[in-house]
């Protein structure tokens, strides 16, 4: 969840238990307080009853009122301690019990013992810690509240600079070369992240470039020798006088460039994606670029009289054109390669999977290394390649692609 | 024809000027950046080879100067980076084709033709080969005046050949003219033979001398013996 969120979470709970804590504790201090105030008030009655008692040898003469009453009894008792208690007693005039506070002693008066019971109603202390709490309530809940806005909009500003550098870290592109801006922070632990993310950033842009250029270097290294025995060849054919033999060793040579050629060119191909170069994006209708490499392949085909056997639906996938392009061109061209004369080839195309199978001569590779560089048939004049940057490819998409058999059919599965 | 072929590597450069003088073209050469540029200033040229991968500077700046003057010379971009953004920035730049190398020096002619072909919008449109005729803007042939029903590639099989005539052009050269980057995986040439019996039978069904022949082992010349 949410850092903010989380934190609320946190603070609420702990501040509500706090408060609750505090209320509880208050409460009862104040009661006790209160308490003690009204054991006073009748204390000092039972003082001054008893100063009278002992000065006039008679019992003060009582007013009783709503506020404080007092009994007097003659007793057989012996004196005794004051003893205080709560007594719930029903009133006539309020119509409802109420509680008193009561305190009750034997005294002697004059040789007779008298049972002294003074009585407060603790109503007033009631009313009064009820309206304590109340107003301690709202003071919590309010200071609560201010907290929990103050902290929203304080904390949501003071991750700005985070938010910031986050943004901009997801929107880092190493091939469309983004550059990383900060926002200026006073807050030291977002300062070192910002330079932290700089000076990163800084060092992968370098090192994607100089990989770049060496890929496009070594390339241009190799096509240029390349292009020089290419363009000789083409005018050592020119001679009228190449005997039989030595025109068998020209296209010897021939043979060789052109495999050296597609050579480099597919390595470098397998580089590029390797590197994350090509990563626009675009929407693409596969099933018209089967269609479209199914024409393109026709004279290769019927050539050998191969027939196609098609079930394709319409599906569009996000990824690069052209790795699109290669996957299905890699996969077609596989499968008419390895077919036999006369054969088939079934292609089926759902919205989560594409099928390829074709009938062919037993592999002689290792069915678990069908997909490794240089892995190719005794009769395959590939390179071995093909499948190797369908697989890289499928790997930088994370689409899982699988190879079986099944007798004389070989079948090639992948899942988007 | 005049052509200016601006090429740093000498092998490659040498070859191209002897293939294409052979052909008929008169050929001039600059070795770096400023002999290119100086040229250029100086002289007009029907077709422009340029290598992008210029020491001493680099070649689409030579395509912007060219453009920045309102030229009319055709401009073919050669170079060893196959990298696609150098390809769309040369076409954008007004670059007319672009031929990764290694290439064959027939395919070369051949687009160079076309090049030129489309330069000369109002005038020359047709390719006179003996009793063939090619009118390339309508993309039609017609043998002594007769016309003659091709398929797209037996067509481009006349033209690649009528412009390349009286050389070898090997297996290899056609298929990749003919079925461009995706002859790379294909193993055998055999399907080419197909192709070239049956235009053979087509233009020799109306009457047209069989100018293409089998060079063994090799490839093919069209020529007239």
């Amino acid at each position: 969840m949410k850092l903010l969120s989380k934190y609320n979470r946190i603070y609420l709970t702990a501040s509500i238990i706090v408060f609750l804590f505090i209320g509880i504790v208050y409460y009862f201090v104040i009661s006790f307080v209160l308490i003690e105030q009204l054991n006073h008030s009748l204390k000092d009655k039972l003082n001054e009853i008893q100063t009278y008692a002992n000065t006039n040898k008679a019992l003060l003469p009582i007013a009783n009122s709503r506020h404080q009453i007092i009994f007097y009894k003659p007793t057989l008792s012996p004196p005794e301690r004051r003893k205080f208690s709560n007594v719930p007693e029903f009133v006539k005039e309020d119509n409802e019990m109420i509680q008193f506070r009561q305190l009750r002693t034997v005294i002697a008066v004059d040789d007779q013992n008298y049972e002294v019971i003074i009585r407060e109603p603790e109503t007033e202390t009631d009313d009064l810690i009820q309206l304590i709490l109340v107003i301690t309530s709202i003071i919590a809940v309010f200071f609560i509240l201010m907290l929990f806005v103050i902290n929203r909009f304080l904390l949501q500003k003071m991750w700005k600079p985070f938010q910031y550098i986050l943004a901009q870290i997801q929107r880092f592109n190493l091939s469309t070369q983004t550059g990383i801006t900060v926002q200026e922070t006073d807050i030291t632990e977002f300062e070192d992240l910002n330079n932290a993310v700089l000076s990163m950033s800084g060092k992968v842009n370098q090192e994607y470039h100089s990989l770049k250029n060496f890929t496009e270097n070594a390339s241009h290294e190799m096509q240029t020798p390349l292009a020089v025995l290419n363009a000789r060849l083409d005018l050592l054919i020119q001679n009228d006088d190449i005997s039989e033999k030595e025109i068998g060793q020209l296209q010897e040579m021939y043979g060789a460039v052109n495999r050296l050629t597609r050579l480099n060119k597919s390595l470098l191909l397998l580089t590029k994606i390797e590197n994350r170069q090509f990563s626009e994006t675009e929407s693409v209708q596969l099933d018209q670029l089967i269609e479209e490499k199914i024409i393109q392949f026709s004279d290769l085909i019927s050539a050998r009289n191969i027939t196609i056997e098609k079930e394709i639906r319409p599906t569009e996938l996000k990824m690069n054109h052209q790795l699109a392009e290669i996957i299905i061109n890699n996969l077609l061209i596989n499968a008419i390669n390895h077919n036999h004369e006369n054969g088939s080839i079934t292609i089926s195309l759902e919205h989560d999977e594409l099928m390829i199978s074709n009938t062919g001569s037993p592999l002689t590779v290792d069915p678990e290394k069908v997909f490794e560089r240089f892995q190719k048939s005794e009769h395959s004049e590939g390179l071995g390649l093909g499948l190797a940057i369908v697989k890289q490819i499928c790997d930088r998409y994370n689409f899982i692609i699988r190879y079986s058999q099944n007798e004389d059919l070989h079948i090639i599965r992948l899942v988007f | 024809m005049k052509i200016l072929i601006i090429e740093d590597e000498k092998v490659i450069r040498e070859s191209i000027v002897t293939y294409m003088t052979d052909e008929r073209y008169l050929c001039e050469i600059a070795v770096d950046y400023p002999s290119a540029l100086e040229k250029i200033e100086m002289y007009d040229y029907d077709c422009i080879l340029l290598d992008i991968t210029l020491p001493g500077g680099n070649g689409l700046s030579l395509l912007k100067e060219l453009k920045k003057t309102n030229r009319l010379d055709g401009v073919l971009i050669i170079s060893a980076r196959n990298a696609i953004d150098d390809r769309v920035e040369g076409l954008n730049l007004g670059a007319d084709d672009y031929l990764t190398k290694p290439f064959h020096l027939s395919e070369l002619s051949a687009r160079v033709a076309a090049i030129i072909r489309r330069k000369q919008f109002e005038g020359n449109n047709e390719l006179q080969f003996n009793e063939i005729s090619i009118d390339t803007f309508a993309k039609t042939i017609s043998i002594n005046n007769l016309p003659l029903d091709l398929t797209r590639r037996e067509y481009d099989l006349i033209l690649f050949f009528v412009t390349n005539k009286n050389r070898v052009i090997s297996k290899n050269a056609i298929a990749e003219h003919l079925w461009g980057d995706e002859m790379d995986a294909i193993d055998n040439f055999d399907f080419i033979y197909t192709h070239i019996k049956n235009l053979r039978k087509k233009l020799t069904d109306i009457g047209c001398e069989d100018y293409i022949h089998s060079i063994y082992g090799m490839g093919y010349k069209f020529s007239n013996q």
